[in-house]
């Protein structure tokens, strides 16, 4: 139960709040009260001042590593692989980049950026309309077949009625 | 217009020329990647302001340093520690329900307690949107490094919960162009080209998928793929659903007044270097090989 405090919202003066453990896998056997929580903070105030915690600075240290393997010549090797790959890519996803240049250059145009629904998406898009196209045209050819097919059947069904004449 | 070449390594490339020059530019020796502030962390509200329990809004200095009038938040529900022995920390009680509505607490460094590890002591944590399940889901990014009251929170723990935030769309990673190395679209190149199931992913979602594949979690992804080098300080990130808690369900953080940036705003989880560093370790431990098979993997998606 929390105590009353004036400053408090009122939304927690009329309500008993249950406390859980976001990281426990069952939410219900997480439940703790207000009670439970301040015990547990003077438990890890108590394990600070008897210097039970033990500390790191193992991110801090990589930190410097990862800074300077920037400056590494391997590293700038496979920098320079990854942005050819990456700049194969933006082609790839339907980017122009002489056209870009010649904006950019033209100074009438910012920097680009393109969205989602590009090449890739208008690729499936233009995928689609060819096979409705072609379809089409199969069935028009057939049916172009079938009327020729008949006219030249009633052709020579004429002749041959013509010449048992 | 298209060029094979032979690079530094012995490699033949072939590439537009345009596509190369932009690649060698924006990178010249050094990795530039597109960073922005999400949206969701551009707020830092002082908690230990007064205005948040009170109708007090413009009290918008502490020690010294002149602050941006925090917002009253309604939503928050502060108990203001005892301060028994004046050590500095401040309690931050949420409704689970509340958490997404919270003005400055998504992205802010709090403080949590592990009920089954108290001699971890705090452990650093940040709460952010999750931008696969908008609206109901949040993570929560906690980096197992005990918080440390002589130090305060050092770079590198900064460093490590921005992982997570910071490979996020609204981080600027995944958007193109701008100028610099899409680092979101050769991740998850990187990711394809070693996990059959995210390749499968890519090969039927298609472009959109590097979008999707973004919205989940990059940074976990690429360490459980080896694709990190094991010294990479990775925090953990669970994802839950607000509504599965009880109306009255809510959670007890701390936040301790040391932990300011150098103009006494709170420290926020979004540290600029964060994706170039973690892209830079991806490519350096990717190697020779493993830029190979990113390449293999381009190749294939372009033939598609």
């Amino acid at each position: 139960m929390i105590e009353t405090n004036p400053e408090i919202p009122k939304t927690t003066q009329n309500e008993v709040l249950v406390f859980f453990d976001p990281f426990a896998d069952n939410i219900e056997t997480s439940a703790m009260t207000a009670e439970d929580c301040e015990l547990l903070f003077e438990t890890i105030e108590t394990m600070y001042t008897e210097d039970k915690v033990k500390f790191s600075d193992a991110a801090e240290k990589f930190l410097k590593r990862a800074k300077a393997i920037e400056t590494d010549a391997t590293y700038l090797g496979y920098l320079e692989q990854a942005s050819w790959i990456e700049a194969r890519m933006h082609f790839m996803c339907g980017e122009d980049h002489s056209l870009n240049q010649a904006r950019l250059n033209s100074g009438l145009f910012d920097d680009h950026v393109h969205v989602e629904g590009d090449k890739h998406d208008d690729e499936e898009k233009d995928n689609k309309k060819k096979l409705r196209l072609r379809r089409t045209r199969e069935r028009v050819n057939k049916t172009a077949e079938s009327l020729w097919s008949i006219i030249f059947d009633s052709m020579n069904s004429n002749k041959s009625i013509k010449g048992s004449k | 217009m298209t060029n094979t070449e032979q690079t530094d390594l012995g490699r033949t490339k072939e590439i537009s020329e345009a596509g190369f020059e932009k690649g060698s530019r924006h990178t010249g020796g050094e990795l530039t990647l597109h960073t922005q502030i999400p949206d969701w962390a551009s707020e830092p509200t002082d908690f230990r302001s007064p205005a948040l329990n009170s109708n007090n809004a413009n009290d918008n200095t502490h020690h010294g340093h002149e602050h941006k009038a925090p917002k009253p938040a309604s939503a928050v529900e502060l108990l203001e520690s005892e301060k028994k022995d004046g050590d500095g920390y401040v309690d931050i009680v949420v409704k689970f329900s509340e958490i997404l509505n919270t003005p400055g607490l998504l992205g802010r460094v709090l403080l949590y307690a592990d009920p089954n590890n108290p001699e971890l002591g705090y452990l650093p944590l940040v709460i952010m949107p999750d931008a696969s399940n908008p609206g109901r889901s949040i993570k929560l990014v906690k980096f197992d490094e005990p918080y440390n009251p002589e130090t305060g929170i050092d770079e590198g723990k900064l460093l490590a919960l921005s992982f997570e935030t910071m490979a996020k769309e609204q981080a600027g990673f995944g958007v193109h162009g701008r100028g610099s190395f899409e680092g979101g679209h050769f991740t998850v190149a990187a990711l394809a080209s070693v996990n059959p199931k995210t390749f499968q992913f890519m090969e039927r979602k298609r472009h959109s998928g590097t979008h999707k594949i973004i919205a989940g979690s990059v940074a976990t992804d690429l360490s459980l793929n080896n694709l990190l080098t094991a010294d990479v300080p990775m925090p953990s990130v669970k994802i839950i659903d607000v509504t599965e808690y009880p109306k009255n369900a809510a959670i007890k953080l701390r936040w301790r007044e040391d932990m300011v940036d150098n103009n006494g705003v709170p420290l926020r989880a979004v540290h600029p270097d964060a994706t170039r560093l973690l892209v830079g370790n991806m490519i350096h431990s990717l190697g020779n090989q493993g830029l190979d098979r990113v390449s293999g993997f381009v190749t294939l998606a372009s033939q598609d």
